[in-house]
C-alpha cells in the first residue's frame, strides 16, 4: 500500500525539553488514521511540524512524498488542515473566509463548499466572531476539507460540536478515506477514534508507544463475558485456558474476564457443557488504552 | 496549616493581587521607557553643556517665558526643558494611555474581562484598581526621573541652583497621567480598546500642538489654557515651584477621569473579543444595497492577502491623512499668514539649537514654520504611527490573533505572505505621504506663502522614507520575533533616540549626526534646499537591508503558538 505520511527518526526539542523523541510514523494511503494521547503528549507539535509551523531539530517527514519543510508549498496544495483551538478572522463573514482562502488556493469547487455548509448547517453570513465556538469550528472543518484534499490533518477537530455535527465530521471523514484520500485525526478522545479510524498511533510524552490497526487493538481489549451454560460447569475447565483475568461461576452462568481471541475461550467451554447463551461486552479501547499508558509508566 | 492560611489570604484580598499583577506585567515596560529617557536626559545635558548660552539670552523675556526658559538660560533649564517637557512628556503620555486603555478595555479586548469579573470583583474596583495601579508606576516612574534630573547634573558638574527639579518632575507626571486616566475612562465607556487609544492619542497630539501654536499668537495667549498639556509645564515649575492652579486643574480632572470611569463600566454590557461593524457591514444586509456593498466589503476584500492587509489599517490611516492634510497641512497657511507680523517683530529670537528640538526650522519663513510645526515632531510621529502600526503587525499580528498556522496552511510561501504583507505598508504610507504633499502646497497655494512645490515633494519623499524605514524596523522585528509588542517597542524607541541624536547634531555638530536617519530626513533642510539625492539614497538602502533581512529571520523561525 502507498504510504502516505512517513516521519524517521523526528524529534523536536525546546531546550532541554524533549517536545517528540525518535518519531517513527506510518500512515499509508486511504485510511482514516487516529492519532491518540492525552493533553500535551506531543500531537499538536508533531502537526506543527508536519504544517512546517515549527522545524523538526532532527530526523525527517513527508507527506504524500513532499517533505514537509522543503515542499511545504507545493504540500499545502494537496492538504486540508484544522488546527486545535481555531482562531479565525472575527472581522469576516463565514463565506468571506471561505472565499479569502479558496483564492489563496487558486479557487474551489464552491458547489462543494456549499454542499459541506448544508451538511454541518454552518452559519456563513454571521460575522465569525460573533459565532459560538461550535459554529466557528464548522467553518474551520469546511476549510479544511473544501478544496477536495488528499491528505486531511485535523485537530482535535470535534471541540464544540454537538453530537449531530460530530457524526456528519465522522462520515465526511470516512467518505474521505473510502475515495481513496488520508485523514490524519489526532484525538484524545478514545470513542471518536474507535468510531472512525482504520488505525492508530498512541503517542505519550513525544514518544511514539503503539501503531497498529484498531481490529488488533481491540483483540488486546480485556472482554467482559458472560456465559449461560445448560448445568453448572466444574470450575477446573476454565483452569488451562490463558488469558483469562478473573472468573466467577454462579451456578450455570459464569462471568470472565478475558483477553485474547474469542475461539480459544469458547472452543474449550463449548467442549465440555452445553451452551445456552454466551454475551460479551464490546472491548474498550479505553482499558486498552490506560494499558499501555500503565506499562509505559511502570 | 500555612497552606490553608496563604489560600485565605489571596483570596480575601482579589483587589490587592490584581493589582499588583497590573503593576507588575505594565511595570517593565515603563521601566524601559523611563530608563531610555533618563538616557536621553543625560545624552542632551551632555551636549547641552557645550553650548554657547549667550545665545539664549539675546532673546526677549516673553519668548524665554513662552518656551518654558527663565529669564537667564542656563544649560540646566534647557535640558530640562527640552527633554523632559517634549519627548518626557510625549513617552509618559503615550504609556499612559497604553496602561488606561488595557484596564478594561484591553480586557474585553483579550477577552478575559468575564473570567476576571466571575470573581467577587465588581467592575468598579476593576476601573480603581486600574487607575490605581497607573498612578503607582507613574510614582515610581517620578521618583527615578526625580534621581535622575538632580543626580544627572552633579556628574557633569552643571549648576541646578535655583531649580525646583521636584516640582518639575511632579508636574510634568501629574500632567501626563491625564492622558492615561482619559483612556481608562474612554475604555470603561466604549469597551473598544481602538477608540480609547485613538481619542486619548488625538487629545494629547492636539493639545501639545495647540499649547504650543496659540501663545505665539498675540491675543490668543490665555486660549491655550484649554489644552491639558499647557499645566504640564505651566507656571515654569523648574524656577517658581509647582504651580497650584495647575496642581488643582489636573488632580481634579484626573480624578473626574476616574469617576466617569467607574459610572461608565458599569452602565453597559461587556464585549467579548470585539468585532467592528463597518458602515459596509451594514449596507451588506440591506437587499437594496447588499450586491455593491458586496463587492467591496466582501469579494473584493478577500481576493488577495495585500487586499485584505490593506482594508484592516484603512481607518487609521484616513484618519492620520486627514489629520495631516487639514489640521498640519491646510490650516497651517492661515495659522502662518496671521502669526507672520508677529514673527517678523519676534526676529530671529528663536535659536536654532532650541528649535532642533522640535525639529528644526526658523519661524520668520513659511519653510521654517512648516518645517517646525508639521515636519518637526508630529509629521513623523503621524506616518511613523501608520507605518510602524502596520509593519508590526504584519506577521506578528496574525501570530498574536493565531491565525498565522492556518493561513500558510495554504499554499504560499512564508516570502510570499511577507511581501504581501509589505504591500499594505508601502501603500498607506504613501497616502499619509500624498496628504501632506496636497495639504501643504495648496496651504502655500491658498495663503499665497509662495513655497517651492517641488521643495515640499522633497519634504514629503524625506518623509515617506522615514516611514518606510521605522516601518520596515517594526516589520523585520514582527518577522523575527512574533511579538507585536517588541515590533513596536524597540522601532518607536528608537526612532525618539535618533532623532534625539539629530537634534543634538543640530546643537553640537559631530560626524555622529550622520547616523541618524533623521538627519538625512531634516537636517538637510528639504523645505529650503530640495532633494538631497545622498540622503534618498541612504533611506532607501538602510530599508532595503532591513526590510531584506525579514525574509531570512521569519524563514529561518518557528511560528509562535499563541
Amino acid at each position: 500500500m502507498e504510504q502516505a505520511l512517513v516521519t524517521r527518526g523526528l524529534n523536536k526539542n525546546y531546550g532541554d525539553l524533549a517536545a517528540l523523541v525518535d518519531l517513527d510514523l506510518t500512515v499509508e494511503a486511504g485510511v482514516v488514521f487516529g492519532f491518540l494521547g492525552p493533553n500535551g503528549a506531543g500531537k499538536t507539535t508533531a502537526i506543527r511540524v508536519f504544517m512546517d509551523e515549527i522545524r523538526s531539530s532532527s530526523g525527517s517527514a513527508s507527506i504524500l512524498g513532499h517533505d514537509v519543510h522543503q515542499d511545504s508549498v507545493a504540500l499545502h496544495r494537496k492538504v486540508g488542515y484544522l488546527p486545535s483551538d481555531l482562531a479565525l478572522y472575527p472581522n469576516m463573514t463565514g463565506t468571506d473566509l471561505l472565499q479569502f482562502f479558496a483564492n489563496l488556493r487558486g479557487g474551489v469547487d464552491s458547489q462543494y463548499v456549499n454542499a459541506l455548509s448544508e451538511r454541518l448547517d454552518a452559519q456563513m453570513s454571521k460575522k465569525i466572531g460573533d459565532l459560538s465556538s461550535g459554529n466557528r469550528q464548522k467553518i474551520g472543518i469546511i476549510q479544511a476539507f473544501m478544496s477536495n484534499p488528499e491528505f486531511v490533518i485535523l485537530d482535535e477537530p470535534s471541540a464544540g460540536l454537538d453530537p449531530l455535527i460530530q457524526r456528519e465530521l465522522q462520515a465526511l471523514m470516512r467518505e474521505t478515506a473510502d475515495a481513496g484520500g488520508t485523514v490524519f485525526l489526532s484525538s484524545h478522545t478514545l470513542s471518536e477514534v474507535q468510531r472512525v479510524a482504520d488505525r492508530v498511533g498512541i503517542i505519550r510524552n513525544g514518544k511514539l508507544i503503539a501503531q497498529e490497526s484498531i481490529a488488533s487493538l481491540r483483540a488486546k481489549g480485556i472482554r467482559k463475558i458472560e456465559i449461560e451454560l445448560a448445568s453448572e460447569p466444574d470450575p477446573k475447565i476454565f483452569t488451562g485456558i490463558p488469558g483469562i483475568r478473573s472468573l466467577l461461576i454462579e451456578h450455570n452462568r459464569v462471568f470472565i474476564a478475558y483477553e485474547g481471541a474469542m475461539q480459544n475461550l469458547l472452543s474449550v467451554v463449548m467442549g465440555s457443557c452445553e451452551l445456552v447463551d454466551v454475551s460479551t461486552n464490546e472491548a474498550d479501547l479505553e482499558e486498552v488504552f490506560l494499558t499501555y499508558y500503565h506499562d509505559e509508566a511502570s | 496549616m500555612s497552606g490553608v492560611g496563604s489560600v485565605q489570604h489571596l483570596s480575601s484580598k482579589p483587589l490587592s493581587s490584581l493589582y499588583g499583577r497590573t503593576v507588575i506585567s505594565r511595570g517593565r515596560s515603563v521601566a524601559i521607557g523611563v530608563v531610555g529617557l533618563s538616557a536621553l536626559f543625560a545624552f542632551g545635558m551632555f551636549v547641552y553643556r557645550g553650548v554657547d548660552m549667550s545665545l539664549f539670552n539675546q532673546m526677549p523675556a516673553s519668548v524665554m517665558s513662552v518656551i518654558g526658559i527663565g529669564p537667564e538660560a542656563d544649560v540646566a533649564s534647557l535640558a530640562y526643558n527640552a527633554i523632559f517637557s517634549t519627548y518626557g512628556a510625549l513617552i509618559l503620555g503615550g504609556m499612559a494611555i497604553m496602561i488606561g486603555s488595557g484596564a478594561i478595555a484591553g480586557r474585553e479586548r483579550d477577552g478575559t474581562i468575564g473570567l476576571l469579573l466571575a470573581n467577587p470583583i465588581s467592575r468598579g474596583r476593576l476601573a480603581l484598581e486600574g487607575a490605581l495601579a497607573l498612578l503607582t508606576l507613574y510614582v515610581a516612574a517620578a521618583l527615578v526621573l526625580l534621581a535622575v534630573g538632580l543626580l544627572t547634573p552633579v556628574a557633569l558638574d552643571v549648576s541646578i541652583s535655583g531649580l525646583n527639579v521636584v516640582a518639575f518632575i511632579a508636574q510634568l507626571v501629574l500632567g501626563t497621567l491625564f492622558y492615561g486616566f482619559l483612556a481608562l475612562a474612554v475604555g470603561a465607556w466604549t469597551g473598544k480598546t481602538q477608540v480609547a487609544i485613538g481619542v486619548s492619542t488625538g487629545v494629547l497630539i492636539i493639545s501639545f500642538l495647540g499649547s504650543g501654536l496659540l501663545p505665539l499668537i498675540a491675543g490668543w495667549e490665555e486660549l491655550a489654557r484649554i489644552f491639558p498639556w499647557y499645566y504640564i509645564s505651566a507656571g515654569d515649575p523648574l524656577r517658581n515651584g509647582i504651580d497650584l492652579s495647575a496642581l488643582a486643574i489636573l488632580t481634579s480632572a484626573s480624578a473626574l477621569l476616574v469617576a466617569v470611569a467607574w459610572v461608565g463600566v458599569y452602565r453597559r454590557d461587556l464585549r467579548s473579543r470585539s468585532v467592528r461593524t463597518r458602515i459596509l457591514d451594514r449596507l451588506r444586509e440591506k437587499p437594496l444595497t447588499s450586491t455593491l456593498a458586496d463587492r467591496f466589503a466582501g469579494r473584493t476584500l478577500v481576493s488577495k492577502i495585500w487586499i485584505k492587509s490593506v482594508s484592516e489599517f484603512q481607518n487609521l490611516t484616513l484618519l492620520v491623512s486627514f489629520f495631516m492634510f487639514t489640521l498640519m497641512g491646510l490650516l497651517m497657511g492661515p495659522i502662518y499668514a496671521y502669526m507672520q507680523p508677529n514673527m517678523a517683530q519676534l526676529g530671529e529670537s528663536f535659536p536654532p539649537e532650541l528649535l532642533a528640538f522640535f525639529g528644526g526650522g526658523d519661524l520668520t519663513s513659511a519653510e521654517g514654520f512648516f518645517q517646525l510645526e508639521t515636519f518637526g515632531l508630529v509629521g513623523p510621529i503621524a506616518i511613523m504611527i501608520v507605518t510602524i502600526s502596520i509593519g508590526a503587525k504584519a506577521i506578528a499580528g496574525e501570530e498574536n490573533n493565531r491565525t498565522l498556522g492556518l493561513l500558510l496552511a495554504n499554499p504560499l510561501s512564508r516570502g510570499h505572505l511577507l511581501s504581501q504583507k509589505l504591500i499594505a505598508m508601502v501603500i498607506w504610507g504613501f497616502v499619509v505621504a500624498l496628504a501632506t504633499f496636497a495639504g501643504v502646497s495648496l496651504a502655500s497655494l491658498v495663503s499665497g506663502l509662495g513655497m517651492n512645490y517641488l521643495n515640499i515633494l522633497a519634504a514629503c519623499v524625506n518623509l515617506l522614507l522615514l516611514g518606510y524605514l521605522f516601518g520596515g524596523v517594526a516589520f523585520m522585528l514582527g518577522a523575527a520575533t512574533g511579538r507585536v509588542g517588541i515590533a513596536i517597542g524597540i522601532s518607536a524607541g528608537s526612532a525618539i533616540v535618533l532623532q534625539v541624536i539629530s537634534a543634538m547634531g543640530a546643537i553640537n555638530t559631530g560626524w555622529w549626526e550622520k547616523l541618524s536617519p533623521f538627519y538625512w530626513y531634516s537636517g538637510t533642510d528639504p523645505l529650503n534646499t530640495g532633494f538631497t539625492i545622498e540622503g534618498i539614497v541612504i533611506l532607501v538602502v538602510a530599508t532595503a537591508l532591513v526590510v531584506g533581512s525579514s525574509y531570512p529571520l521569519f524563514n529561518r523561525r518557528d511560528l509562535i503558538k499563541s
